[in-house]
């Protein structure tokens, strides 16, 4: 492009060089060689201009560092052009020396260095253009990037399992229980919602997501009736202090998929909070059969939803913050989480 | 017919229960939480439908079924189970979704009491009641199917196991060809050698091999060398 774009420009300037030597200043061909000599002058100067430009990255100087170079460059090469046009047809005998003047010189000089002005303005114009072309491309595919990661993870964490095996729950619970069947909706509402929500905010008040944890383990409670069995042991003090949405809540889904619904017998959950020295330490712990007890047995796909939480953690709490899994005792797994109380 | 219903939750198997109230002939004679006592009471009661939820604690459907004997009629039921639907579709197998649509249910109670009608009526007699083996539930790697009996041509031991040759593909069987040889109907499975039965209803030829041997080839290609003591059995049972 930029090669048609030099063509473009220089061609017709001579053209129209030709026009006005021939035309007013009644030159005949040697005129109109001087033209054609002149934009290959022109071209190629413009040429090596556009080398230095690329070489010291002129094209990412803002306007205040651009304005001196490009004003000074245009003067030289407007000078140098002058010089290498106009000397040789003198060397050579196809000017007179008298025609030549110091005045007109000077003007000439001007005119050549407001064509390379020009030049330049065109150039940089041109870049400036392609540059916010990309710039808009680029953020609108990250957009879509960030859309489709949305909905990925709005897609993970609404579980259709879940889901609709609850639904199924409910709509037996309202010939068998109405209040029961009533307060599931509400609970399941709620539980839907604070997904919903949780693709915007970053972090919760811990109370509030153990009331969103709360629904669900009685949501899951209907399902596996006693086969679920829940203990909470949070200190009053943690209540108040953030942490990242949903994590807790994924936590305590996992230890139920993985571990509890597996069981034909059922086992426990239990969750625990307090706060230790400058941080404070949460625990979400489940049991399990012992067939999962083996490390390489682990569940698909859960090393990565770790791996996420973990850096997550990092990310809004600092390097002090950590996820890890414990699954040291015999059919039980806990996850221990650190949060530090403030950075 | 009467039909068990198996899923671990209660909730789940009361709601199916006040579904399938609505059609007269279909009876719930019973209800199980988990494979063993589905196994259990498809002994005790002899259902002509089994309504199996795939996602069981200890056990999923597909590894119960394989486990019996005689497959009954099955519909299968899941919340949400991706690979177990592409399952599904991919053998044809009647599968519901919770939570069931009345509609959908009527249709596969529908189908399936189509094909009990059709079936020759034995009197008195259910799937696993004593009748001779019809059709059973196989696993073929990802697959698995109903295979009717009367449809495999030969039949071959391999160990604790037989192999169901069915032209394009030979599953497995969990039972032993000698098992087998006492479920099958003995007009239509007769038990050429210590290694095959070979089913009469797909044979295409017969000649004389070896010594007195029989050699029978069946539908699909199959050639078998019948044990000479076998051959002669033959022999008798086929002379008028």
């Amino acid at each position: 492009m930029y090669w048609a774009c030099q063509l473009a420009g220089w061609l017709p300037y001579a053209a129209l060089n030709s026009v006005y030597a021939v035309g007013v200043l009644h030159g005949g061909a040697p005129a109109v060689v001087f033209c054609l000599w002149l934009s290959a002058v022109g071209l190629a100067l413009s040429h090596a201009l556009r080398n230095q430009i690329r070489a010291r990255g002129w094209a990412g100087l803002p306007l205040l560092g651009l304005a001196p170079r490009l004003l000074a460059t245009g003067a030289v090469l407007g000078l140098l052009c002058n010089a290498i046009v106009t000397l040789p047809p003198l060397l050579l005998g196809y000017e007179s020396s008298r025609r030549v003047t110091a005045s007109g010189l000077v003007l000439y000089s001007v005119n050549l260095a407001i064509v390379f002005t020009a030049w330049q303005l065109i150039y940089f114009g041109v870049k400036f253009m392609q540059r916010s072309r990309r710039a808009e491309l680029e953020h609108w595919q990250l957009e879509a990037a960030a859309r489709a990661a949305d909905l990925r993870a709005l897609k993970a964490q609404l579980n259709p399992h879940f889901l609709f095996n609850s639904l199924n729950n409910v709509r037996a619970l309202i010939a068998e229980d109405p209040q029961r069947a009533q307060a599931m909706v509400t609970r399941l509402a709620n539980l839907l919602r604070y997904s919903l929500a949780s693709a915007t905010a970053e972090t919760v008040p811990l109370q509030q997501e153990l009331e969103i944890v709360g629904d669900y383990l009685e949501l899951e409670g209907a399902r596996l009736e006693e086969r679920l069995r829940v203990r909470m042991d949070v200190a009053p003090e943690c209540l108040p202090l953030p942490v990242p949405v949903m994590l807790v809540q994924s936590l305590v889904e996992n230890g139920i998929k993985h571990g509890i619904a597996r069981l034909p017998r059922g086992g426990q959950i239990e969750i625990s909070a307090r706060l230790d020295g400058p941080a404070m330490r949460l625990e979400v712990s489940n049991t399990h059969g012992p067939e999962a007890d083996r490390v390489s047995d682990r569940p698909a796909g859960s090393g990565t939803g770790l791996a996420n939480a973990a850096e997550r953690l990092r990310l809004l709490f600092g390097e002090q913050a950590s996820l890890q899994l414990d699954r040291s005792a015999r059919e039980l797994t806990t996850a221990r989480v650190r949060i530090p109380t403030h950075r | 017919m009467k039909a068990l219903i198996v899923d671990d939750e209660r909730l789940a198997r009361a709601e199916l229960k006040r579904l399938l109230a609505v059609f007269p002939d279909v009876e719930v004679v019973g209800e199980a939480a988990n494979a063993a006592e589905a196994r259990e009471r498809l002994q005790a009661l002899a259902p002509d439908l089994l309504f199996l939820d795939i996602e069981m604690p200890g056990g999923t459907g597909f590894d119960l079924l394989a486990s019996l004997d005689e497959a009954p009629a099955v519909v299968f039921t899941t919340a949400y189970d991706a690979h177990a639907v592409r399952a599904f579709e991919v053998n044809a197998l009647d599968y519901l979704l919770k939570p069931i649509d009345p509609r959908r249910l009527a249709a596969a109670v529908e189908k399936v009491s189509a094909a009990h009608r059709a079936r020759a009526p034995a009197p008195g007699a259910g799937a696993g009641s004593g009748s001779y083996l019809e059709r059973v539930f196989v696993r073929d790697g990802e697959r698995c199917f109903f295979v009717w009996l009367r449809d495999v041509p030969l039949l071959e031991s391999e160990g604790n196991y037989t192999l169901l040759h069915l032209g394009s593909h030979r599953p497995m069987l969990g039972r032993s060809l000698s098992y087998l040889e006492e479920r099958l109907d003995p007009r239509h499975f007769f038990r050429a050698s210590r290694r095959h039965i070979v089913n009469l209803q797909c044979i295409e030829g017969i000649e004389p091999g070896p010594g007195s041997q029989l050699v029978v080839r069946v539908r699909g290609g199959l050639e078998v060398e019948m044990s000479r003591r076998q051959s002669q059995r033959f022999k008798e049972l086929m002379s008028p």
